[in-house]
């Protein structure tokens, strides 16, 4: 067989032979008719253990506070707010009772147990340099960041890529965001090729305004989809630079036309809203995630992290924080997330944890925190994040080096 | 047996049942996840607002269906396996032939060998479109892509399996 040519593929593809199901469709019903009792089965032991689970749960976490607030318990009390100062300096000595529980409760014996037994190996955690999702402070000395708002290849979801570039002083931010754009394989990376962007973006830091300059001919505006995602990009990149406000104009007279949206001069940036971050694998075989936000919104970071654990189905969006990561308890403290985890948590020391912990970190940026802790992991590490530390949020999602 | 079940079976049971086993290659597999779908369209056929056909609404969720069983092979003990170097061409080549491709000359075997090195769109794509004979435009609904983006993937794949068949018909030659 020599050079293949495509009219014969095509031949040879369409004689590849009909595969036909034997069994009847009686067979085939009644196995349907018990996958779906067994499903609601399956669901109603699942809410009954839950209900039984959250009851054990509080009395566990409210007869202990009676205890305190009734001065029973005075003595672990003084003892645990001790223990705050030494941590902290005293800062949380000055917070509340229920913080000052939530940060310097012993472990309990089971989990100094867990702690001891698994030792040597999870207390220096693995090495997974180069593995790491998102983009730290302690990675950009020297250079700064930019947020690239994607669109995936079927143009529901927006991918946040964080690119880093060698401070140039000599130009501005957006000339530099803007001279990067021609070097972004968003098609090799799996997205859809959107950028350079078919415009000129001018920022003008004193008036927060964004403003757009579109060329007639411009594609924006074909079709609903591409409208909605270029508003949304216009609307992130805005956010980015800290705008307030976009303008419009079509070859440099005000005003752009959008078939959906009609004649638009001016609009107020919109943040993007949030429900946490997610794992999207653009081919679904893919074994880095991007860590992507929902796009939906939520009341608070609570809700977030419990949808975190599901799937978004309409989005081709998964869960980030898998069903034995339990988190018990979530409280604020400023601008820190303190998370403690439940005793049952399995935590494991791989590279998946590592998405699901900056899965967090960047929900927890999303809602203005700037730290976050975790508490009573069964594990003293998982790579570069120790529980009990406090954890700075990444400065942006999904690092990607560009080849300039 | 309900109503709805007995027409869906009647009018697509084979294609769809077809579609997945030549998305996943086992046919054990194909009959569990055909019945996925049924499941999933039972609980959902009121929702159908026959905005698309309703053959290329059941093939766009015997994709998602599809797609879920991938993305749950890549279970931790997968990438484990990944780890010590398992690749996975190995393991599909020594898989032996499903008993109706065996049947087929060798031209055919090959080209169902080689669909292997296609990505899973590109795979979605070949299947909708030669095997199931969908047009572009319905291959385009039951994907929910553009009828460019179908045009594209389709010449890519098709790239992919010349260029897959070409490599392997060396090799075999080499080996002989």
């Amino acid at each position: 067989m020599g050079e293949f040519q495509d009219k014969e593929l095509e031949k040879w593809l369409k004689s590849l032979p009909k595969i036909e199901d034997h069994r009847s469709p009686s067979d085939i019903y009644r196995q349907i008719e018990w996958k779906m009792k067994r499903k609601k089965r399956r669901s109603w032991i699942i809410s009954s253990v839950a209900s039984v689970a959250a009851l054990l749960l509080l009395t566990f976490l409210y007869i202990p506070q009676w205890l305190q607030d009734n001065d029973f318990a005075g003595d672990s009390y003084e003892q645990r707010q001790n223990v705050a100062e030494n941590e902290k300096n005293g800062k949380f000595a000055k917070k509340s009772e229920k913080e000052i529980h939530l940060y310097t409760e012993e472990p309990s014996p089971g989990s100094m147990d867990k702690e001891g037994t698994s030792d040597t190996e999870s207390d220096a955690g693995g090495n997974y340099e180069g593995l790491y999702s998102a983009v730290y402070d302690t990675d950009i000395s020297g250079y700064q960041t930019f947020i690239y708002p994607i669109p995936d290849k079927e143009g529901q979801i927006i991918v946040p890529v964080t690119v880093l570039a060698k401070r140039e002083s000599d130009k501005n931010r957006m000339e530099q965001f803007e001279e990067l754009m021609p070097y972004l394989k968003e098609e090799e990376w799996g997205l859809s090729d959107y950028f350079p962007i078919n415009g000129k973006l001018t920022l003008s830091e004193n008036d927060k305004n964004l403003h757009v300059d579109l060329p007639p001919n411009h594609q924006y505006g074909e079709g609903s989809s591409a409208e909605h995602n270029f508003i949304r990009v216009m609307h992130y990149t805005a956010d980015m630079f800290g705008a307030e406000t976009i303008t419009f104009s079509t070859a440099g007279n005000a005003g752009v036309n959008f078939g959906h949206t009609g004649f638009v001069e001016k609009m107020q940036v919109q943040k993007e809203a949030s429900c946490g971050y997610y794992f999207y694998y653009p081919s679904g075989t893919e074994k880095k995630p991007y860590i992507v936000p929902s796009g939906h919104s939520c009341q608070n970071i609570r809700e977030a992290l419990a949808a975190m654990k599901n799937n978004v189905e309409s989005e081709r969006l998964q869960a980030s924080i898998p069903e034995n990561f339990l988190i018990r308890e979530v409280a604020a403290s400023g601008d820190l997330l303190i998370m403690r985890l439940d005793e049952r948590a399995a935590i494991t020391d791989d590279v998946d944890t590592i998405y699901t912990i900056e899965a967090i970190l960047l929900t927890a940026k999303d809602f203005q925190f700037k730290r976050v802790r975790m508490e009573n992991a069964n594990i003293r590490r998982v790579g570069k994040f120790e529980f009990g530390k406090d954890w700075p949020v990444p400065v942006g999602p999904n690092l990607i080096r560009l080849e300039k | 047996m309900d109503s709805v079940f007995e027409e869906l079976y009647q009018k697509y049971h084979q294609d769809i049942f077809q579609f997945l086993f030549y998305m996943v290659r086992k046919r054990e597999l194909a009959e569990d996840l055909v019945q996925e779908v049924y499941i999933k369209v039972l609980k959902s056929y009121h929702t159908f607002k026959g905005k698309s056909s309703e053959k290329t609404w059941l093939f766009s969720i015997a994709r998602h269906v599809a797609i879920d069983y991938f993305r749950k092979q890549k279970g931790w003990k997968k990438r484990l396996a990944e780890k010590f170097d398992v690749t996975e061409h190995p393991i599909k080549d020594k898989a032996p032939l499903p008993e109706e491709i065996a049947m087929q000359n060798e031209e055919i075997q090959l080209v169902y060998q080689c669909l292997d090195a296609c990505t899973l769109d590109q795979r979605l794509v070949i299947i909708l479109r030669f095997i199931q004979e969908l047009s572009i435009a319905e291959t385009a609904e039951a994907l929910g892509w553009t009828e460019s983006k179908v045009k594209t993937t389709q010449h890519r794949a098709l790239k992919v399996l010349k260029k897959e068949m070409q490599t392997r018909t060396k090799r075999e030659g080499r080996d002989e």
